[in-house]
């Protein structure tokens, strides 16, 4: 067999199996964010039948008048299902809405009519009975809001009739139409910036964040295969095997991003089952209209684009876990390499935070430069730069990661091939022990 | 490859100093013949598991020359690695493998077809003696079945070179029994070389050809146990080391 692939179908199993890692890395992310977006997604469905189904309300008329009629009847006329109460007051009103278990009051005061025949603001009250704090306690009384917008529409055309009319009610009811536009490359699309920002949400937020995930959790995994070979004592074994020092590294590197590409697919399919439970809402219905084509392929990265993305990203691997694998050569079990590895992950988290929540462009230069210096970056804010059209900033990003990667790998495939790789040690000033010598 | 008229280990003036100054090894010299069994004895900080370790390419040395069949170890390291199998004294086992699995790993490295694998495989389910339970997780292994499956892994790729440090460590008197056998029949069946470090003196005896005593990194004498044991005029060979390095 092949060496290489013998050691890397070795490091997969032994991986694999490990149970913090099969557990803690594979099985934990997808069974816990599926079960959370399972539950959120039942949970958001009711809703949703909720609101599409009959609003049940009590409704008590003291004006008695044409205007309150009118709105009885347009309540009837939709969904709503009505039930009128003859109290005096509206505490009785309360209690018999109550006895027949409806959660809705809308009360009608008196003068109601009279204030609209006068030009002056007419008052409408609901009274809600909450029971519980669901996301589902809110939804009746949003249903009325919604009758009276459209009663007031109602009424709005009914006086633009009478006072003038010559001028056409939906004009004054919405003056002005407003049509937005978002330059994309170079490109006009006919959608709200709002609407696009959605619909790269996947690319731009998603796509970092599997970038991350693969890296940290490869690292992980890597430290914890290297750190593993010294706790378990199996590494001076494996280090007379007549088998080329850098291919133990290779073999390592391979088998830790194999294990990290299968961890990261758990915690994305979790992650995108716990999205996909908010359920939001296409770009096409935002808008109100249907997106062509050449606008939903601007709004899209290019082919080379992610080539360029996937040789950002398997440069960088390389170079961050034959760091993670040198860091934990120097501790003496997976816990201090764990340790070790934390001091790594700070530099991973600037550019991503960045790649999210800032604009790299709109830094101080001190700031830019120091982003710019962490090989990271180049993948994560290359998404940016290719979904804005710049391919100058990638570019330069595989030219520095490549001299970075290989200065990397000259060093550990130097230490590998070392003694340094069995004695060095974190705490530098620790003699031999009488039976290492 | 022939390696007639080369010495099986050459070391001469052989020093290593660690990084914080310890000096492990102090102008050591010796030379193993091909198919020799060859034992090193001596107290715990006496430099044994360092030299071990330089033949098996693992440290390097400070100064002087090892050669193994006339590799250098330090510039001919691949090649060395090659030849030689080693078997440390505190060696472990990848725990979420099966024994057979850690077995076809080590040898598909050593082998150069699968027949050749499955041969060696099939040596080394034998020596270890652990029946069924070869396709059980390492981690479920007794210390002694550890000892026997890394014995098995080091003896069934026949090497030219086999380095043993401490090999029937954690084993009971039946099995230690058993691999000395093994041992012993491999460089009679086989024509192994094997350098063997022990604090087993009845193992020394019973194995070794001959014998280096080493105090303080250097070599203090060398011959048969039998040879020793009428020179110091001694009934067993912890009285040999004693009165050679002039403790008694």
């Amino acid at each position: 067999m092949n060496p290489l692939k013998a050691l890397v179908v070795k490091e997969f199993k032994d991986l694999l199996r490990e149970p913090q890692i099969l557990l803690g890395i594979i099985l934990a992310p997808i069974l816990m964010l599926g079960i959370m977006g399972v539950i959120l997604s039942t949970a958001f469905s009711s809703v949703r039948e909720a609101a599409a189904g009959r609003v049940s309300l009590a409704v008590l008329d003291l004006d008695k008048s044409v205007y309150s009629s009118v709105l009885i009847d347009m309540l009837r006329f939709t969904n709503a299902s009505i039930y009128t109460v003859d109290s005096r007051s509206i505490d009785e009103a309360i209690v018999e809405a109550a006895s027949r278990n409806l959660k809705l009051l809308l009360v009608i005061p008196s003068g109601f009519s009279e204030n609209i025949t006068l030009g002056v603001k007419a008052r409408l009250q609901v009274y809600s009975a909450i029971e519980g704090f669901s996301l589902s306690s809110t939804i009746p009384s949003s249903a009325i809001q919604a009758y009276i917008v459209s009663y007031e529409h109602i009424l709005v055309y009914d006086l633009l009739r009478r006072i003038a009319p010559s001028i056409d009610p939906s004009f004054v009811l919405d003056p002005i139409s407003l049509d937005e536009y978002t330059v994309l490359r170079g490109s006009i699309i006919k959608i709200p910036p709002a609407a696009v920002f959605q619909r790269l949400f996947g690319q731009s937020l998603m796509l970092p964040f599997s970038m991350f995930m693969v890296v940290v959790v490869a690292m992980q995994i890597a430290a914890t295969s290297m750190a593993k070979e010294k706790e378990g004592k199996t590494l001076e074994v494996l280090l007379t095997l007549p088998v080329k020092r850098i291919y133990i590294l290779m073999g390592k590197l391979a088998g830790s991003i194999l294990i990290a590409i299968i961890g990261s697919i758990s915690y994305l399919s979790g992650f995108a089952i716990y999205i996909g439970s908010f359920s939001l809402i296409p770009v096409e219905e935002l808008v109100g209209l249907d997106l062509p084509m050449e606008s939903i392929k601007i709004m899209e990265i290019p082919l080379q684009g992610y080539i360029i993305m996937g040789i950002l990203l398997v440069l960088s691997l390389i170079a961050f876990l034959s760091i993670a694998i040198g860091l934990s050569a120097l501790a003496d079990d997976v816990r201090s390499a764990q340790s070790l590895l934390g001091l790594v992950f700070i530099p991973l988290v600037i550019p991503f935070m960045f790649s999210i929540f800032a604009d790299i462009n709109s830094l101080p230069i001190a700031l830019r430069i120091m982003v710019y210096a962490i090989p990271l970056s180049y993948p994560i804010l290359s998404i940016n730069s290719i979904i804005s059209g710049d391919y100058l900033t990638p570019s330069l990003g595989i030219a520095y990661l490549s001299i970075f990667t290989i200065v990397i790998l000259y060093i550990f495939a130097w230490f590998f091939g070392s003694e340094k790789i069995l004695t060095a040690k974190i705490r530098f000033m620790r003699k031999p022990k009488v039976s290492d010598i | 490859m022939f390696y007639y008229g080369l010495k099986a280990i050459e070391v001469s003036d052989l020093v290593k100093i660690y990084d914080d100054g310890t000096v492990a090894l102090d102008g050591l010299t010796f030379t193993v013949e091909p198919g020799e069994i060859y034992g090193l004895i001596g107290p715990n900080g006496a430099g044994k598991t360092t030299t071990l370790r330089i033949i098996a390419t693992l440290l390097k040395p400070t100064s002087g020359l090892v050669k193994v069949l006339g590799f250098d170890v330090v510039d001919q390291a691949e090649e060395v690695r090659r030849i030689i199998s080693y078997l440390p004294e505190e060696a472990g086992v990848y725990g979420n493998l099966t024994g057979y699995e850690y077995l076809s790993f080590v040898a598909s490295l050593y082998a150069r077809n699968e027949d050749e694998a499955k041969a060696m495989i099939d040596e080394a389910l034998e020596v270890s003696g652990l029946g069924s339970r070869i396709r059980d997780r390492v981690k479920s292994y007794s210390k002694g079945m550890l000892r026997r499956l890394q014995v098995a892994r080091t003896l069934m790729v026949k090497p030219k070179l086999a380095i043993l440090d401490e090999p029937t460590s954690g084993l009971d008197v039946y099995h230690a029994h058993y691999v000395r056998r093994c041992i012993r029949r491999y460089v009679d069946e086989y024509g192994l070389t094997v350098l063997i470090s022990s604090h087993n003196m009845l193992e020394i005896e019973y194995l070794c050809d001959r014998v280096l005593l080493i105090h303080k990194g250097r070599g203090v004498d060398e011959d048969s146990p039998r040879s020793l044991k009428d020179r110091y005029a001694s009934s067993n060979m912890e009285e040999v080391f004693l009165k050679a390095v002039g403790l008694i």
